[in-house]
């Protein structure tokens, strides 16, 4: 590298680039912290009713299931009566019908599913925007710094957004490039800051992905009527033996060794 | 200074590393379940005291609650109403703080502040499983033992593989003699752990208990399938395959059911008795054999 091609930098950039740039965001992720906690805060309590219809849905498939595995350890009145408690024809516990909530009727009965995942969003979104915005028009097109190593020219886009000077060395940054590295790489100083989790960007976004691929039901819908089907099928192919039977005969051959041995 | 159990000065009692130990110890005991009572209560309340800055603020609330609970089984009230008062200071609402509130109010003999409190919480969510737990377990303290049976069904009715509720209802059917509804309860609990021997031997005694002949046929062979797990070292088990067969002996033959195997086991049995007995403890040997004289064993 030559000394031609260095820039000598004016100072006022880093006094009303550099720092004003990094306050803005620091603070930025202070108040959004501030603002999901507040809304975390007052969520409303889940409606209680609901709650307990799907724990006991769930806790009833798992014990039928635990009824198919250890079935054979009790005897058979008590297995006949908990199948015909799961799996009778008409008042079976597996065999109920359960109204199919569609994602429509959970939005319309619950309004603070529908509320949580908007103040959810917005309160993610709203500040990036307004953020992103802000830097856009007031600190864009100015060269904050160079790294000190050289780089080839095929990071002249992550490194130099906002300005387009193919002659340009590489290794310059542009502040809307360090924006962008700040608003990624301030977590880790956040938690250093503070004893509770500083608010996760990466982990969000990674979060949103992933309930987008899942559908909107995501990991919360448990679908009572598959798994009640499932498990009546499973139960009614269950065959009972009991594992006891003809203990008799094996307690003696126990001992009668014990007895004849000593 | 704080004082130990025994009156002493802690620092006196512990060497050095135990007391570095002392939060691994009480994490151990919160992940393993165990009951000790006395170790969370000793080594507890010297971290609580003196090391709770090497404590994270999560984890420090946790042992919080741990060593409180220690401390009302051990009877430490000082310390139980110390602790109390922390967490009721930090969290003054929410179940958790008001469950440990409401079981300090229990040992101090005021059940009737601990229900107005479990109460109020239940106002909040009516299906709190910690609370509706504990309310089962004011209703034991004061001696309703219906009334804690009554609650605990519709409890199970909800939790329904919550085994140690299962474990709690069994032994409340036992101390009100409904059998039946306490062997439903074993069953249950031999399928979330179908090799205790234990249950086994609870579900036997229930079933022996109830009576009638296909009852103390399924009692025998309940026994039987003990002595087969225990190698015949359990001597319930055969006492109870004796008493089984004294029971079936006034029963017809074609509903003894059984083969001959069956007709020898109780002889069997019998000898394997007198023999353990002969071992062990041979100044009882001649109670043993009355008692199977009386059962037309020997």
């Amino acid at each position: 590298m030559t000394a031609a091609s260095e820039l000598v930098l004016d100072r006022e950039v880093r006094d009303w680039v550099l720092i004003p740039l990094t306050a803005c965001v620091m603070l930025m992720q202070l108040l959004r912290q501030y603002v999901t906690a507040l809304m975390a805060g007052n969520k409303a309590p889940v409606d209680p009713s609901k709650g307990t219809s799907e724990v006991s849905q769930k806790m009833a498939v798992a014990r039928s299931t635990l009824l198919r595995a250890n079935g054979g350890f009790i005897p058979e009145p008590g297995f006949r009566q908990r199948k015909q408690y799961f799996a009778a024809k008409d008042t079976g516990v597996l065999n109920q019908k359960i109204e199919a909530k569609g994602m429509q009727e959970m939005m319309m009965t619950n309004p603070d599913f529908m509320q949580g995942m908007m103040k959810q969003q917005l309160g993610g979104l709203l500040p990036q925007l307004a953020l992103g915005a802000l830097v856009n028009f007031f600190f864009s097109g100015f060269i904050l710094g160079r790294i000190p190593f050289a780089l080839s020219p095929k990071f002249r886009i992550m490194l130099q957004r906002g300005i387009d000077l193919p002659s340009l060395d590489p290794s310059y940054f542009t502040s809307l490039s360090y924006y962008i590295l700040l608003l990624f790489g301030l977590r880790g100083v956040l938690t250093l800051m503070f004893r509770e989790k500083a608010i996760n960007d990466a982990q969000q976004m990674m979060q949103m992905q992933q309930s987008m691929q899942m559908g909107p039901m995501g990991p919360m819908g448990f679908d009572a009527q598959k798994a009640f089907d499932a498990e009546q099928a499973a139960l009614n192919l269950a065959e009972h033996k009991w594992r006891l039977e003809g203990s008799e005969a094996r307690a003696v051959k126990v001992l009668r060794t014990q007895l004849g041995g000593k | 200074m704080e004082k130990g159990l025994d009156g002493s000065p802690l620092s006196l009692l512990l060497p050095r590393p135990l007391l570095v130990a002392c939060p691994s110890r009480c994490v151990k005991v919160r992940a393993l379940r165990v009951r000790e009572t006395e170790g969370v209560v000793r080594y507890g309340a010297e971290l609580l005291s003196r090391h709770a800055r090497k404590v994270d603020a999560d984890e420090m609330w946790e042992v919080h609650e741990q060593v409180a609970v220690a401390a009302m089984e051990a009877g430490c009230k000082q310390l139980a109403l110390r602790l109390v008062q922390n967490v009721h200071k930090r969290f003054p609402e929410g179940a958790r703080a008001s469950r440990l509130t409401g079981m300090y109010f229990e040992m101090m003999g005021t059940p009737g502040e601990a229900e107005e409190l479990y109460k109020k919480e239940l106002e909040k969510d009516p299906a709190n499983a910690i609370i509706l737990k504990r309310m089962v377990g004011l209703r034991r303290g004061q001696g309703d033992l219906a009334g804690a049976a009554e609650l605990l069904k519709q409890y199970l009715a909800v939790h329904t593989t919550d085994w140690v509720a299962w474990e709690e209802a069994a032994d409340l059917y036992l101390h009100l003699q409904m059998y039946q509804q306490a062997a439903f309860c074993l069953e249950e609990l031999l399928l979330h752990q179908p090799t205790d021997v234990g249950r086994h031997l609870l579900l036997a005694d229930a079933l022996y208990t109830m009576g009638g002949a296909h009852n103390w046929r399924a009692a025998r062979t309940q026994y039987s399938g003990v002595i087969e797990m225990t190698k015949g070292q359990n001597l319930r088990a055969l006492y109870g395959v004796c008493a089984c067969a004294a029971q079936l002996s006034g029963v017809r033959r074609s509903e003894r059911g059984g083969g001959a195997d069956v007709e020898e086991l109780p002889r069997l049995a019998a000898a394997a008795l007198q023999q353990q007995y002969a071992v062990h403890c041979p100044d009882k040997l001649p109670l043993v054999r009355s008692m199977l004289k009386a059962q037309g064993l020997l």
